[in-house]
């Protein structure tokens, strides 16, 4: 058995480039399914860990609920809208809330999105076990206006410290126009821990500091920003929140507050859970189309393995003739061919995961860049067995029939003609 | 290890679907450690003999027996094996596998017979190549060495597994005369070291003098040309 395998490998050996081809095309479209998996995984897990902190409910404006949930847990996107001050005020009241925490968004510093709140925010927690998500790692928390917290990843951004002073521009993008840029002097007071949340990315400020800054640009229409005066109703304006993260007091809370909400019609009350459920809906479906895409390419793999391996046993008659002379059984040389198809499939396979999870995590890299949220590439356990079933599997359908062939062949008819 | 040859026959279908008949053999013997020279005319059949000799063509008819072992009673997984431990064969046009090195040709047959321990096969192979004169070329490939040194692979691969029969197919047809000699030297002196029987077919008048029964092959019949003293 050792001497067949070996027998393959150094006539694999002998045709580097009509082995390895195949075993490339294997490689590829396992690594595709590894990358497809692991990125699909990661990405819902770095979502769910990335939300875990944000309570159970999440009220904003009117429309769409998972544009509301995607904007204030993923900071992805622009926000839905505003929604009056006072919504929060009643919230902070009522007996069937633990916890509210009011977010006002619409200025950035160098791209790192200014998050307007209070002390609440910094109570956020996974569970009601756990410690605060976000703790300090140096400084304090804000105490009064244009005083500010760095997210660990903003601070490393950014380059600033405690004590250090920026102004932040209007809108949601890094590149703002000299007319954007606030007047305001913020200094950092504090950063954070990572929380392996996409508020790493972001800055914190007191809500008035926010709603300071906006006042004096509605105040002057010179002062106003491009983005405010397309859009006046845009987040920041005065007494205003771009939403509320709401943790009830109980089960039955949580639905009384969304049934409040769900007759309103200044304001909506969505369940994160469910919207990221909806997103994760929409990612498996681009997954089984990219898992039918992956299948394709294996099957042109495998065909593309058998090509190679039979027009190799083509070339390779006489050899097969001398080896049977020289005391090798049918079922070596059929056990042969088989094993030069096994051993190209299985080496693509190997190939194709180290492809697939590097491929994978380079991916994640870049989207947890973007989005400071996390993206865990795990080792896909569960698509083992599919890919040992599509090499060997495929292996040996690619090899059956040249190995039957060489099975049969005729060593003095070969050995006489050549 | 005697061998012999009863009531053999071979027929050939031609494409016509016409039969020719290219050995009718009735007896014939050879005896442990003799060596034989086979000659006859291109197309007498030398090569065909020599392959239902090795166990590779089923004859028509008839039997070869090895001591007391039928040839072709065996089951074909048998004869395979019999053939890796019992019968080395020289072919004509060498047959070397040209994506192995000289060594790995050299131990081919040795992969196959399950009583050789595989950690001595490269030293069994190695063995042979140096009193052929090519061990220096052990991990060269077939197409960097010359014919000569191709036919001497061919010797060592079949001797690897110390043959009791050696066949040897025209073995000094694509050589010079000193290589030649070197060869047959070569050749004839480990069969006499292992008392392996050899049967040589060649056209090369030089070899007579080297062999003491000399055979002649024609129309699918053997004639005992030079009878060995012994006999």
């Amino acid at each position: 058995m050792i001497a067949d395998i070996a027998f393959a490998w150094r006539q694999l050996r002998a045709q580097p480039v009509q082995s390895s081809i195949p075993a490339l095309i294997i490689a590829l479209s396992v690594g595709l399914a590894v990358v497809v998996f692991g990125l699909s995984e990661g990405v819902q897990r770095g979502i769910i860990q990335a939300s875990d902190p944000f309570g159970v409910l999440v009220i904003g404006a009117k429309g769409s609920g998972q544009q509301l949930v995607i904007n204030t847990i993923l900071l992805q996107g622009n926000p839905v809208g505003v929604i009056p001050y006072d919504i929060y005020a009643a919230l902070n009241q009522d007996p069937h809330v633990q916890l509210a925490v009011p977010l006002a968004n619409g200025d950035n510093i160098a791209g790192a999105p200014l998050i307007g709140t209070n002390a609440q925010f910094f109570e956020l927690r996974v569970n009601r076990q756990s410690d605060p998500a976000f703790q300090l790692a140096t400084g304090t928390i804000f105490a009064g206006d244009f005083q500010a917290v760095l997210g660990s990843e903003a601070a490393r951004s950014l380059g600033l410290s405690v004590g250090d002073r920026f102004r932040a521009s209007h809108g949601f993008s890094g590149a703002s126009l000299a007319s954007d840029v606030h007047e305001e002097v913020y200094t950092v007071v504090g950063v954070l821990h990572p929380s392996q949340t996409s508020y790493d990315k972001a800055v914190f400020v007191s809500l008035e500091s926010v709603w300071e800054a906006h006042h004096e640009d509605d105040a002057s229409i010179e002062g106003m920003s491009a983005l405010s005066q397309l859009n006046i109703e845009q987040p920041g304006s005065e007494n205003s929140l771009t939403a509320i993260l709401v943790l009830p007091s109980g089960f039955a809370e949580q639905n009384f507050i969304w049934q409040e909400f769900y007759t309103r019609t200044d304001a909506q009350a969505v369940f994160p859970g469910q919207e990221l459920g909806a997103l994760f809906d929409l990612i498996r479906q681009a997954q089984q189309v990219l898992n039918l895409l992956g299948y394709l390419v294996m099957g042109i793999a495998v065909l593309t393995v058998f090509l190679s391996v039979y027009s190799s046993h083509l070339h390779r008659q006489r050899d097969i003739a001398v080896i049977r002379s020289m005391g090798a059984s049918r079922r070596h040389v059929f056990r042969m061919v088989i094993f030069e198809a096994l051993l190209i499939t299985i080496t693509g396979g190997i190939v194709g995961r180290a492809i697939g999870y590097g491929a994978a995590l380079m991916i994640g890299q870049v989207f947890t860049q973007q989005s400071a949220i996390p993206i865990p590439i795990a080792f896909q356990t569960a698509l083992e067995p599919l890919i040992w079933a599509l090499t060997v599997g495929g292996g040996v359908i690619a090899g059956v029939l040249p190995a039957f062939a060489a099975y049969r062949t005729d060593i003095a008819e070969h050995l006489t003609t050549s | 290890m005697n061998i012999r040859l009863e009531a053999l026959q071979h027929l050939y279908r031609s494409p016509s679907g016409e039969s020719h008949q290219v050995l009718n053999i009735p007896l014939w013997e050879l005896h442990t450690g003799e060596q034989v020279l086979l000659r006859g005319v291109s197309g007498s059949g030398k090569t065909t003999l020599f392959n239902v000799l090795a166990g590779i063509r089923h004859p028509t008819s008839g039997e070869v027996w090895y001591d007391n072992i039928g040839l072709y009673q065996m089951t074909e997984a048998h004869r395979d094996r019999f053939r890796n431990q019992h019968i080395g064969y020289v072919f004509q046009n060498h047959h070397l596998i040209a994506s192995l090195t000289v060594l790995e040709n050299a131990m081919l047959p040795l992969n196959f017979n399950p009583k050789f321990p595989s950690n001595q096969r490269r030293q069994q192979a190695m063995s042979l190549l140096e009193p052929l004169g090519i061990h220096a070329l052990a991990h060269y490939r077939p197409y960097q060495i010359s014919t000569g040194q191709r036919l001497r692979v061919a010797v060592a691969r079949a001797l690897v597994n110390s043959p009791q029969v050696l066949i040897a197919d025209e073995p000094t047809a694509s050589l010079d005369a000193d290589a030649a000699r070197q060869v047959m030297d070569t050749l004839q002196r480990l069969c006499h070291a292992q008392s392996a029987t050899l049967i040589v077919a060649s056209h090369d008048p030089a070899l007579e003098v080297r062999f003491p029964r000399i055979e002649q092959l024609q129309a699918g019949q053997l004639t005992l040309q030079k009878e060995p003293l012994s006999l």
